[in-house]
């Protein structure tokens, strides 16, 4: 009778990184007003980053701060290079997607090229297991979970208490009030690509880890569902994208709960994903946090 | 005097969309100034074309401040906000998810320094705020939103306020509310240029006003001396008024 718990254990890990995935992209949603397509593959750039510092014998702990710096430093410069000039020649929605598009393909071969297409995985013991009474979780996972939680709390803290959370936040309500009211909107973009790049390079990383192996292709798998989870939270809002992504890992894993006829294999598992969110959108389309004014 | 802004041959307008024309206003240190005209003559344009959020085309703006001189034509808002300068649109003037606290901390963005200690001082003056600090700016009222607006303005610790309509959609006492905190800056030496679509309500008070026309300047005078003015009165307010002194038109279509 240990199988439910151990799902719903498996569902929060798998919730937690889809959750912080989640986060960054509806974050850009909500204050650039752009569908990053290529966030799939800021998590696959941030997980070889990881791997690349332990190649060099450097811990995990290492790794993981390389893979955030490297992946905020990596959004932060496409922003320059990139959707800076893309704004300013006023792309459109439509446009900004397609490039968005195109950009997810570029980072991803250009990841292959580097890497090459075989499996990889971090130097850390698939096989070791804590039991934590009915269940056992792996170190990869308690890595996950635990790694998550601060990230969510910095998270939190960063856009309800900080001047500059707070300025995040004004300039998704109304941009053009931002702006009046002193808040330098460049920085703020700036700001916006660094968190949803650090948060990006942490998701990587961790899922990665929760893998076990993982190739190239990695980040662009999981769009998809990291997707689902900001709908399912309502767009643009930074606290739906993470309840989003809790209950999207949770749905996932429960649904190979064999109680409920004999559970489906887990290989369909994103396919329950995305029945949750028709569902959903079916029944609730403004998603789970949409009843309350456009907040964050 | 010099004048602390001073505005001269400004051409503005959105886009391609010209606006203004060649408009020139100055306000002296701890006046109050008004302008007015009838819909379309770029009153509004004139206030966002200070406040960097129009392009400008030609002409200069410059603020003083402190026996300082700059060349502000053009800034965005943030770099005006920070020296001293701040602006309050007409509508969609709170950030409605935010809370009313959150609203006022965020008019500190570009002087962060003491901010919850000015925020208390504001409070005094506008107390009723002080009762939905943590309620969204989205549920106030509309007399509330205003005076917030204003108060968000003022914790950037301003020395020149442009207000665009303050009394746009207010109903009477909202509208006696926002012009009593008005006064009271004026009181306390705050430089002030207002739009008005009202025009008696803000002449009535204003030290200096102008009249736009077309994106050009047509009269300009103290305010008081333009209410007065028949031209003025039969052209602008609607007439009905007891304009028996014509007064001077300084500054006609240049």
């Amino acid at each position: 009778m240990s199988e439910l718990p151990q799902l719903i254990v498996d569902g929060l890990v798998s919730g937690a990184v889809l959750a912080i995935a989640a986060v960054g992209v509806s974050l850009v949603y909500g204050i650039l007003h752009l569908v990053n397509f290529a966030h799939g593959d800021y998590l696959t750039f941030g997980a070889y980053a990881g791997l690349g510092v332990t190649a060099l014998g450097l811990s995990m702990v290492v790794a993981t701060v390389v893979a955030v710096a490297a992946t905020a430093a990596l959004a932060v410069g496409l922003q320059l290079v990139l959707w800076g000039p893309v704004r300013r020649r006023r792309a459109g929605l439509l446009s900004s997607f397609i490039t968005a598009i195109g950009l997810a393909l570029v980072l991803r071969h250009a990841i292959f090229l580097v890497v090459g297409a075989g499996s990889r995985a971090y130097p850390v013991d698939q096989f070791s297991v804590e039991r934590l009474g009915p269940v056992r979780v792996s170190i990869s996972q308690l890595i996950a979970i635990s790694l998550s939680i601060v990230a969510i709390a910095v998270i939190g803290v960063l856009l309800a208490r900080t001047s500059i959370g707070r300025s995040m936040r004004a300039f998704a309500d109304n941009p053009e009030l931002a702006a009046v009211a002193g808040v330098d909107v460049g920085r703020i973009v700036l700001a916006t690509w660094l968190v949803a790049g650090a948060l990006a390079g942490l998701a990587g990383e961790l899922q990665g880890l929760i893998q076990g192996a993982f190739d190239p292709n990695m980040g662009w798998n999981l769009l998809l569902p990291i997707f689902a989870a900001v709908v399912l939270g309502t767009i643009g809002n930074a606290y739906g994208a993470l309840l989003g992504g809790f209950v999207l890992g949770l749905v996932m894993e429960l649904s190979t709960w064999s109680v409920l006829g004999g559970g489906i294999p887990a290989s369909y598992k994103y396919v329950v994903a995305f029945l949750a969110l028709i569902l959903m959108l079916l029944v609730r389309p403004q998603g789970l946090l949409g009843r309350r004014a456009r907040a964050l | 005097m010099l004048p602390m802004l001073q505005v001269t041959g400004l051409s503005a307008g959105f886009e391609d969309v010209p606006v203004l024309d060649g408009v020139s206003m100055t306000a002296t240190p701890g006046s109050t100034v008004a302008i007015v005209g009838p819909n379309g003559a770029g009153k509004s344009t004139l206030l966002k074309a200070v406040y960097g959020l129009a392009r400008v085309r030609s002409g200069r703006v410059v603020f003083r401040r402190d026996g300082a001189e700059h060349d502000i034509t053009g800034w965005p808002p943030h770099r005006l906000t920070a020296l001293g300068l701040n602006y309050v649109p007409q509508t969609d003037n709170v950030f409605a998810a935010l809370s009313v606290r959150e609203n006022l901390l965020l008019g500190a963005t570009a002087r962060p320094r003491q901010a919850l200690a000015r925020m208390e001082r504001l409070l005094v003056e506008f107390g009723p705020l002080r009762t939905v600090l943590d309620r969204p700016a989205g549920a106030l009222s509309g007399g509330q939103r205003q005076s917030l607006a204003v108060a968000r303005a003022l914790m950037s610790e301003p020395v020149l306020l442009l207000l665009d309509e303050p009394s746009a959609g207010l109903a009477p006492s909202a509208v006696g509310t926002v012009f009593g905190h008005l006064a009271r800056l004026r009181s306390e030496g705050l430089t002030i240029v207002i739009v008005e679509q009202n025009a008696r309500l803000v002449l009535a008070r204003a030290d200096n006003a102008y009249v736009l026309e077309g994106g050009r300047n047509r009269y300009e005078g103290p305010g008081p001396e333009l209410l007065q003015d028949a031209r003025v009165v039969e052209l602008y307010l609607g007439g009905g008024a007891h304009a028996t002194t014509p007064a001077t038109p300084a500054a006609a279509d240049q």
